[in-house]
């Protein structure tokens, strides 16, 4: 055998055993944690977390320590279970694990400033069931003795003090770091808004044209990030609205309408009316198509759900009325509604007229120009909404009852009362607007489908199997907007006869049209007998415009004048739950391991000190035994 | 479960082994490389038992329990019997380094023998199985949790601990009896390392009943240290006049 031959398979040899590692380290790395702290640590997976948001002045919500903050979990029930935690414990601090109903702001002020106390975490009682874990079942002793049940949180926030300060750290970072580390975003995504006759929106329209708007909001919030369900406070508003719009766009003599309605749905609301100051902002600044001299007047949808004894109350500005010009044509736009109302189930009343407005965009507005509007709300003075922008405000909230026994596909197609009582809101409106942009036709005949407002509140389960939330956040387009775009777009918009390439790329055909339309490729229901769809394209005047705050363009990030709400980055957010082990074992361990260096040292010293002793008989004879 | 355990257990695991290194290994450069290098091959005896393993593994049906468990077994069988075919070859390795040595040496003398060999040998083998079984639970150790929420015993961390220390312990004594059976064509010797090298690995099954691992590995311990120390040129009467104080009755020189 040359060396060569041997040289060769030796090198053959090597790479299969290359490969071989190779293949164990690709396989270990699709195996998920290890095995020892799977045995130690139990991952919670369903949470939410509180988050730091920051304004111009001041910043809210909630920052853990950069390793997380650890606690031995102790369940609080009832108001004398705090006083252990408070006082009584022996095993400080502690992580409070409350019901839902618990958790008010007076609770919350006697938890504040204790150091027995690590951290908080709040149990969902209703409506989904608790997230599967139970401390009773996993963890002994009945937090007694040890080893006792503890939490682990992780939530730390980079952002701090307020608005300016954030910002401004992450302009340095992005002017001067070549790998920057920003620590806060702005609150931004779009506003959806669509005109009932079609406009040019690459110019600006006409002096003389009029246009009345519809708005409501489309966001929400509560004490933890993106959960949001605002059914009262924005779902059930913008549900009406929609069904409103689709009932305009199917009457017949629209187009020959002498004011254009514009439906607008605003995003951000909820932080200092993020998408109703940059709509105002950019009307004055002229990079909007319609200027505020075009609006005739302004119709706004508050919360409407929760109508007592089908009332609908109409608010209106009492500083804006006291001009003479404007105080009539307000009086015109409240009996056009009332008008609207006869043969409804929907009462209108308006409240006093010194009485201002309630929380609403159409305040951004008038800050600007006073014009005429109203604004529709179920309450008169203090809200129906017990759950206003709380996690609590879900579809019980606003009443929406299922019979027993439906599958889900059912309930998709079953009205709810909720639904009907929106729909007649949704009518009342459609028929006033009508009235309102100058038609002279019957009225009666356009109804909103409740089919449509439950279409609507169905969807979105559709999207997945949790509730879509309604946050603002700061990645753009958020499930809500992109719902509401669509769904307007098959409401309002006509299907056309385009392929998809024209219909991806209308500025490629020929058509004169294009410029006022917005196509949108759809791909289709499915078939109940087939699988596949049957895709169409769309034409709507669906559009987006950012719903920025101003306060970001102009580089203002201490202004009183707009929004200035940003939201803290973080690197990771999570939960977990573990068993720890007394001071004492932890004590004894370490005494222990330090006694057995320390003898261990001292016998080897010994013995090698002593080796020509210990191992001189060479029995053996021959070499050196030791 | 923080800094105490996490030193506790290193300290009880590794104390002897660091005293052990420090004393005897460390200020002689053969030394050292023949302990790395008896860590080596222990390591790749590890790499190609646990490949064998995970292959099998793999192939199988993971949902089937008692299965996995057969695997396991066979695969602890099987590595017990690869360390010791690759202490078997660093023997080999080792006699024909010596021949080197000679070759090498002045006085015609190999500056180390083969039985401080074997010791340090044995002692690479233990440290590095040591660190394979430690430093993972270690590293776990540091966080705020303690094993036990599913209920296995609180007691992991320390057993473990005492379990590498005594693995340690036995790889070094192994290597002596081995080194000395492979000398002396011993076969019996051999043997008897397998086996107890098998007995203290099988033994491991009967945790969390840690009573039923620990307890004889603890023995077989001290019965191998007797016998490593019987081999190597010890009695009970070097052990009594060192404990004395004495000097031995002839003088410190190499024996004839």
């Amino acid at each position: 055998m040359g060396a060569g031959e041997r040289g060769g398979r030796g090198s053959r040899g090597a790479e299969t055993l290359f490969r071989a590692l190779l293949f164990c380290v690709l396989g270990c790395g699709f195996c998920w944690g290890n095995s020892v702290e799977r045995k130690i640590y139990i991952p919670l997976n369903k949470t939410a977390p509180c988050v730091r948001l920051l304004n111009a002045t001041h910043q809210i919500g909630c920052q853990s320590s950069m390793n997380g903050d650890t606690g031995v979990i102790h369940v609080v029930e009832k108001d004398q279970d705090l006083k252990w935690v408070l006082t009584d414990g022996p095993h400080p601090p502690y992580m409070v694990l409350l019901e839902g109903e618990l958790f008010t702001r007076e609770l919350m002020l006697q938890l504040k400033g204790s150091s027995r106390i690590s951290g908080l975490a709040v149990a969902i009682s209703k409506p989904s069931p608790a997230q599967g874990f139970s401390p009773g079942l996993k963890c002994p002793n009945d937090g007694f003795e040890y080893p006792l049940c503890a939490m682990q949180l992780f939530a730390h926030m980079h952002a701090v003090t307020n608005t300016v300060t954030c910002m401004r750290r992450s302009s340095l970072q992005t002017a001067f770091s070549l790998n920057p580390e920003e620590v806060c975003d702005a609150l931004s995504d779009y506003n959806v808004w669509s005109t009932l006759k079609p406009i040019n929106t690459s110019s600006k329209i006409g002096p003389m044209d009029e246009v009345i708007i519809v708005a409501t909001r489309i966001d929400s919030h509560s004490f933890f990030w993106n959960v949001a369900p605002g059914a009262e406070s924005a779902v059930a508003s913008f549900v009406t609205h929609l069904a409103a719009a689709e009932a305009l766009h199917k009457v017949a003599d629209v187009q020959m309408l002498p004011r254009n309605i514009m439906f607008t749905f605003f995003q951000g609301e909820t932080f200092d009316y993020i998408g109703s100051s940059r709509m105002v902002y950019d009307m004055k600044m002229d990079k909007f198509p319609i200027r505020l001299d075009n609006i005739h007047s302004f119709l706004e949808l508050s919360q409407v759900a929760l109508r007592n004894s089908s009332v609908l109350w109409v608010h209106t500005d009492p500083v804006s009325r006291r001009n003479e010009s404007i105080q009539p044509q307000v009086k015109t736009l409240v009996e056009a509604l009332i008008n609207s109302s006869m043969g409804a189930n929907v009462t209108l009343q308006e409240v006093d007229q010194s009485q201002p407005l309630p929380p609403s965009s159409f305040q951004r507005f008038l800050r600007a120009k006073s014009i005429p509007g109203v604004v529709l709300a179920d309450h008169r003075t203090s809200f129906q909404n017990r759950y206003y922008q709380s996690m609590y405000d879900t579809a019980e909230n606003i009443l929406m009852k299922y019979p027993e026994g439906l599958s889900p596909e059912e309930t998709l197609d079953y009205v709810t009362d909720t639904a009907k009582s929106l729909a007649e809101v949704a009518t009342v409106v459609a028929r006033a607007l009508y009235q309102l942009a100058g038609g002279t036709g019957n009225t009666s005949a356009i109804q909103a489908d409740p089919r449509t407002s439950i279409i609507k509140q169905d969807l979105k389960g559709l999207l997945g199997d949790e509730l879509p939330q309604h946050y603002i956040a700061v990645t753009t387009l958020v499930n809500t907007t992109q719902l509401v775009q669509y769904v307007l777009a098959n409401l309002t918009g006509t299907v056309v006869n385009f392929t998809k390439e024209e219909c991806l790329n209308p500025e490629k055909t020929p058509n004169p049209e294009k410029e006022m339309y917005v196509y949108t490729w759809a791909q289709g229901s499915r078939d109940p007998n087939s699988t596949s769809r049957v895709p169409f394209c769309v034409q709507s005047t669906v559009h987006l415009t950012k719903a920025a705050s101003p306060a970001f363009e102009l580089k203002q990030w201490g202004s009183t004048e707009y929004s200035t709400w940003t939201e803290s980055r973080w690197k990771d957010i999570r939960a977990r739950i573990f068993l720890v082990a007394s001071k004492e074992l932890e004590i004894i361990t370490l005494v222990v391991g330090i006694a057995i260096l320390i003898l261990s040292l001292l016998a080897t010293y010994f013995i090698n000190a002593k080796a020509h002793v210990l191992f001189s008989s060479s029995g053996d004879g021959g070499a050196v035994a030791y | 479960m923080t800094l105490a355990v996490f030193f506790g257990c290193t300290f009880i695991a590794f104390g002897p082994a660091l005293g052990l290194c420090l004393f005897t290994v460390v200020r002689d450069p053969l030394r050292i490389i023949i302990l790395i290098a008896g860590a080596f091959f222990w390591l790749v005896s590890l790499l190609l038992s646990s490949l064998v393993w995970f292959i099998a593994v793999k192939a199988s049906d993971p949902g089937d329990e008692p299965l996995q468990k057969g695997l396991l077994i066979f695969g602890v069988l099987f590595s017990v019997l690869l360390q010791e075919a690759f202490r078997f070859l660093y023997y080999k390795l080792l006699r024909k380094a010596i021949e080197g040595l000679v070759a090498l040496s002045e006085d015609g003398c190999s500056p180390i023998s083969i039985q401080q060999m074997a010791y340090v040998a044995g002692l690479g083998f233990g440290l590095m199985s040591g660190a394979f079984s430690m430093i993972n639970l270690l590293a776990d150790a540091l966080g705020p949790g303690t094993v036990g929420i599913h209920g296995d015993s609180q007691l992991y961390f320390l057993t473990s601990a005492f379990m590498t220390m005594v693995m340690i312990f036995l790889h070094t004594f192994w290597g002596i009896l081995f080194f000395h059976g492979c000398e002396t064509q011993r076969w019996w010797e051999m043997v008897a390392v397998i086996f107890t090298h098998l007995i203290v690995s099988g033994s491991t099954f009967w945790n969390p009943l840690y009573v039923g691992s620990l307890v004889p590995s603890y023995l077989l311990m001290f019965a191998t240290a007797a016998w490593a120390y019987v081999l190597s040129g010890g009695c009970t009467r070097n052990l009594l006049r060192s404990l004395q104080g004495q000097q031995s009755e002839t003088s410190p020189q190499p024996g004839s």
